[in-house]
């Protein structure tokens, strides 16, 4: 294993840097990124209030809104889009409140947007707008993370970018250490010492496992580091978010254990990282079909990495242990596999 | 294993790459204290044989023993004691020869390094050189120095000197020699004749995955050195010289040229039947018999 660290040392260091640069300067972006993020106002919803009330079926809307001086009266407009409010129109109200009821659909209370206008001096002015459910922004409803808030950045960054980057990373870090030896023609000098496949294979992999802890802890402190430069660390975040890089750790260990597999089957570098890019681009490829398309979102659960719930544990601070150990079993179960290959297989010479 | 017995036996060992032959029911056996040659053309054979001893393939068929022990489910055991030096090898490119050799050492379950710092003064190898700037002959050393290194009892290598300057061969085969008068069995494959009569006890030549003949060196010079050529005067049935001992036959019409690895009053006796015009017989250079094996049809 120290002649591993030792052969790999510059490669590692690199990596890291790498992830670290781009996570702080990820983080150091955010805050004049963030409000990007967030859902655009709708005009004067500041004098509009909204209160739901649940009538089993129905939800009643109760809307109260801040008098205008000289209003003869109000009408209120409704429409499920915040454009062309006029298909549902209440005039002449007197009050300063309406109420309007809605049906529930089988996502439950449906997005319903409102708009009160006064009627000053014949003059039609609006008073505001308003929403029956809160708002999400644009990338919200593309990636289902709010990335307004600093999790959802972290929770972003982690699913889309550096977190496919480092599993790219280890799985060729794995699918190469091996081949290497074959490639290197190290692997006839290394087997002829009395080692037997499954002590060389399991030593491999215990590199490995070091290397990924390494990794993933450097990642989360990272995170947490740059969070809280930028001053946006509260204390209940950082728990969520070093968890959020420890959740990680059974899904790198499969995709290594994948590229373990790959590597003393073909026994050829090139082969066996193309097949782990293949597994690891798949499960995101999966995950993208399973986030964007209705009704597929089953999917995920085939994959490892449905398996990383981000946004459970980054927002509301829950994960399962159980999820943890069935991908680190199915990790363990793939490197059994491995050693069997490996025990019966000729070496390449 | 008792210790008279072969340190490694071979027996109708077949080893198959899918549809193409690698060797074909293969006996040989090595005894303790000998420098056995491995001799054939590229392609013959010789590593396959060599890795299946080592485990390092699975053979098809057949039983290889080395000390006794299976080579397959004994491994790990015949490997502490056994050095090999593979014929096509790499190592870290990136670290000192020593720290790679001291690896490797620990990886054989050896703590002592002075037996490595001797040899690699013997043969002139830096130590402090990184791996990846060696020159090849350099590179071929260390595989020499991590072969012995350990001083197992058995030492397996696959063409030992390629690479290595004329005077460093000289000192390798004297090395070797050495190795022999402390008891060690050594086992190499070589294509190259005047290495194997220079060094060997004993030679086996494989050729097509076949294992030709194995015979002691002094004893193949003694026999070999004859060649017959007999003319006679109408053609002749190749059949008639379906003698034991007679290699590597031509017969060409009314001509026939033979090695004579037999008593030559057996041959005399059987041509005597037909009417011979012409008839010589010549010594020839052990180099001549090999190249007979060689250069056979279907020879690669």
């Amino acid at each position: 294993m120290l002649m591993e660290l030792r052969t790999n040392w510059k490669v590692l260091l690199t990596f890291l840097a790498v992830v670290s640069f781009l996570v702080a300067g990820m983080v150091a972006a955010w805050p004049s990124m963030g409000t990007a993020f967030q859902a655009d106002a709708l005009e004067g919803e500041e004098n509009v209030s909204v209160e739901l009330e649940d009538l089993g079926d129905t939800v009643k809307v109760h809307l109260q809104w801040s008098p205008v001086e000289g209003a003869d009266n109000y009408t209120l407009l409704a429409y499920p889009q915040p454009q062309m409010l006029v298909p549902e129109r209440a005039e002449g109200i007197d009050t300063e409140s309406a109420e309007h009821l809605l049906e529930k659909d089988e996502g439950g209370t449906p997005q319903m947007y409102f708009a009160v206008v006064a009627l000053v001096d014949g003059e039609r002015q609006l008073v505001g707008m308003a929403s029956s459910l809160e708002r999400t922004s644009v990338y919200e409803e593309t990636f289902g993370v709010d990335m307004s808030r600093v999790e959802g950045m972290a929770s972003f960054m982690w699913d889309l970018f550096w977190g496919l980057l480092m599993m790219l990373f280890l799985g060729y870090v794995a699918a190469s250490t091996v081949s290497r030896d074959f490639e290197e023609r190290k692997m006839d000098i290394i087997l002829s010492k009395p080692v037997s496949r499954r002590r060389y294979l399991l030593e491999k992999f215990a590199f490995l496992t070091a290397y990924t802890a390494l990794m993933l802890l450097v990642a989360g402190l990272v995170l947490v580091g740059s969070m809280a430069a930028i001053g946006e660390l509260s204390e209940g975040m950082v728990a969520p978010l070093l968890m959020s890089s420890l959740l990680a750790f059974p899904v790198v260990l499969l995709i290594m254990a994948v590229g373990t597999l790959a590597a003393v089957y073909v026994q050829d570098g090139r082969t066996a990282v193309g097949l782990v890019f293949l597994f690891v681009l798949l499960q995101v490829g999966i995950n993208l079909v399973a986030s964007m398309a209705e009704g597929l979102e089953h999917l995920s659960s085939y994959t490892a990495m449905g398996y990383w719930d981000l946004d459970a544990i980054l927002f509301d601070n829950v994960y399962s242990v159980g999820d943890f150990v069935l991908i680190a079993a199915a990790a363990l179960a793939v490197l059994a596999v491995a050693v069997l290959v490996f025990e019966r297989r000729d070496m390449a010479g | 294993m008792t210790e008279n017995g072969p340190v490694i036996e071979i027996r109708g060992l077949t080893k198959n790459y899918g549809d193409v032959v690698g060797i074909k029911d293969l006996d040989l056996n090595i005894h303790r204290g000998e420098i056995m040659g491995f001799l054939g053309p590229n392609g013959a054979g010789k590593t396959t044989t060599i890795r299946t001893c080592l485990d390092l393939l699975q053979k098809t068929s057949g039983e290889v023993r080395i000390f006794g022990l299976d080579s397959h489910h004994d491994s790990i055991e015949i490997r502490r004691r056994t050095g090999y030096l593979p014929g096509d090898f790499g190592m870290y490119n990136d670290l000192p020869v020593r720290t790679i050799l001291r690896y490797l050492l620990s990886l054989s379950g050896y703590e002592d390094d002075g037996p490595m710092e001797e040899l690699a003064r013997r043969f002139a190898l830096d130590l402090d050189k990184r791996y990846g700037s060696l020159s090849k002959g350099n590179r071929q050393k260390a595989g020499i120095v991590q072969a012995f290194m350990a001083g197992q009892e058995l030492i397996i290598m696959d063409e030992p000197t390629a690479g290595l300057d004329p005077l460093m061969q000289q000192e390798f085969y004297e090395f070797l020699r050495e190795e022999r008068a402390e008891g060690k069995t050594i086992f190499m494959s070589s294509h190259i004749l005047a290495e194997v009569e220079e060094v060997c006890d004993r030679v086996a030549i494989i050729r097509d995955a076949e294992l030709q003949v194995v015979e002691r060196i002094d004893a193949l010079k003694e026999k070999m050195g004859k060649t017959l050529e007999i003319e006679f005067d109408k053609e002749i049935d190749p059949s008639v010289f379906d003698i034991r001992g007679v290699e590597g036959l031509e017969v060409d019409g009314r001509r026939a040229r033979m090695i004579i690895a037999c008593d030559l009053d057996q041959v005399v006796k059987r041509v005597s039947e037909h009417n011979i015009v012409n008839m010589s017989l010549e010594t020839f250079s052990l180099d001549q018999f090999f190249m007979t094996y060689y250069s056979r049809p279907g020879g690669g």
